[in-house]
């Protein structure tokens, strides 16, 4: 088998990180969070490296908006696309996902078949760093010249 | 004697065989869930299904604690049953795994599993899970039949010690086993009062502390949990709203709950009639609740249509259906 591409998995519940966690491990390295705060530490110290996000379209403190918004401001949102976890087949909720930037909505139960379905197109075009960029990557975190982003809002 | 929770697991299994989701038997430690399970997986080999798709996992067997995490029970299962064929899970007492909720949650996930499973806790299909899946959760919950009386009290106060024991002290982690007991004692004394958790916690204290009503509270779920006792809310017919700070307890197997109290020290056989009242309202698959203690009405029940109906006890103690 190939190399593997990383998720990020961010969920403000634990079992349900977990969940997706044992779906995808064989196919993806995993990251998780449990809020917006360590999804966005995650997006920064790893740059390049992420190829979708798994976002719960509830994480606390509206860790949604928090990570498109960063995304956005980092010129990312056309390469790390956000899939929204949601609980409900409700309409409005989905229409909000997207509202916010997701590409697409992932329901809740799970289901692994469309989940990997929906991974393998939007990850498709994902390129793996190259080692020079993951040096300069690793290079640029020990400078300290990753924190393009500020917790709580923009710049 | 005949079994009717055997036949109610077979029209269940009838209707919902092969539908996505988990499918959850819960009720009282004894009750019968595991016997479902095991008539289920005799179901589902008359029905064709070989061993090799089938794996019944008995929380209860030593050999299952060697799998410490979700992961390498998630393994374990993936090794053993058909990787290209739907295959059927049958979890017994699946509280007793650990992380239970993740393992179900993954197996329910994938279109090679069909997931079966019983827990005599209610905190298995507690938040986790019930916000997890939702309305997808088919669920049968197998109440006692009202005329279980026939078994002799020896066997009904040794299934009281068990549960107490196995399903109420010791997953709720409470540091006075004797205070939780004085509370149901309390609870089997009013039976169909409203429950005042400033009176309780004032009957059931030591004599120089006064437990709190939170306190209370954590033993009183301690015992739904386990499904020992119900909560039954009050409800306004007049406005169709229901009181979630209002409400009756009664005992899930009223047998039990006599075979260990003994009678109440007052009105025990109105207390017992409305307690099997209730009981046979709840076999009737319909919410049940109660109404203020001096309305005309004992009971108000709710079918899953929306349909009330309201019930009263008469004096010989026979509910009676009442116009609302």
């Amino acid at each position: 088998m190939g190399r593997k591409k990383t998720i990020l998995i961010a969920d403000g519940l634990s079992f349900g990180r977990q969940i997706l966690k044992l779906l995808l491990r064989e196919q993806y390295e995993i990251l998780e969070a449990a809020d917006g705060d360590e999804a966005l530490a995650l997006l920064a110290g790893r740059p390049g490296e992420i190829a979708a996000v798994l976002l719960d379209e509830q994480l606390p403190e509206d860790g949604l908006h928090e990570v498109m918004a960063y995304l956005s401001r980092n010129d990312l949102k056309a390469k790390v696309p956000v899939l929204a976890l949601v609980s409900t087949n409700e309409t409005a909720v989905h229409a909000r996902a997207y509202a916010a930037g997701a590409v697409d909505v992932i329901e809740r139960p799970y289901h692994q078949g469309r989940i990997l379905d929906l991974l393998a197109n939007h990850t498709a075009r994902f390129v793996f760093p190259t080692e020079d960029s993951g040096a300069e990557a690793r290079a640029r975190r020990v400078r300290g010249q990753n924190t393009v982003f500020r917790f709580g809002g923009r710049q | 004697m005949k079994n009717l929770s055997l036949a109610t697991a077979d029209a269940w299994l009838g209707s919902v065989a092969g539908q996505p989701g988990p499918k959850f038997i819960t009720g009282l430690r004894g009750i019968g869930k595991s016997a479902c399970l095991d008539r289920i997986d005799r179901k589902l080999a008359s029905n064709g299904v070989p061993a090799k798709n089938r794996l019944m996992i008995d929380t209860a067997d030593p050999k299952w604690r060697r799998y410490t995490t979700c992961e390498q029970m998630i393994d374990f299962i993936a090794r053993t049953l058909p990787s290209k064929e739907k295959s059927y899970v049958l979890i017994k007492e699946a509280a007793a795994l650990r992380d239970a909720e993740v393992v179900i949650g993954t197996l329910a996930a994938s279109d090679r599993y069909e997931v079966f499973a019983t827990s005599s806790s209610r905190r298995l299909l507690g938040e986790g899970l019930a916000g997890y899946f939702g309305d997808r959760i088919l669920h049968l919950e197998l109440l006692p039949e009202e005329r279980r009386a026939e078994y002799p009290l020896v066997e009904a106060r040794a299934r009281w010690n068990e549960i107490f024991l196995y399903d109420v002290i010791s997953p709720s982690s409470i540091l006075e086993p004797h205070l939780l007991h004085r509370t149901a004692e309390w609870m089997s004394d009013h039976l169909g009062e409203t429950t005042s958790l400033r009176i309780l916690a004032e009957a059931v204290s030591p004599t120089k502390r006064l437990l709190s009503p939170h306190t209370i509270e954590r033993y009183l779920d301690a015992l739904e949990t386990a499904h020992l006792v119900e909560r039954c809310c009050r409800y306004y017919p007049e406005d169709g709203v229901v009181s979630s700070r209002k409400y009756k307890y009664f005992f899930t197997d009223p047998f039990l709950r006599l075979a260990h109290f003994g009678a109440a020290p007052e009105n025990e056989a109105r207390r017992m009639a409305l307690n099997r009242a209730w009981l046979h309202l709840r076999h009737l698959g319909a919410q049940v609740y109660c109404t203020e203690d001096a309305s005309e009405l004992d009971f108000v029940s709710i079918a899953a249509h929306g349909e009330r109906a309201g019930w009263r006890l008469d004096d010989t103690g026979k509910l009676r259906q009442v116009m609302i």
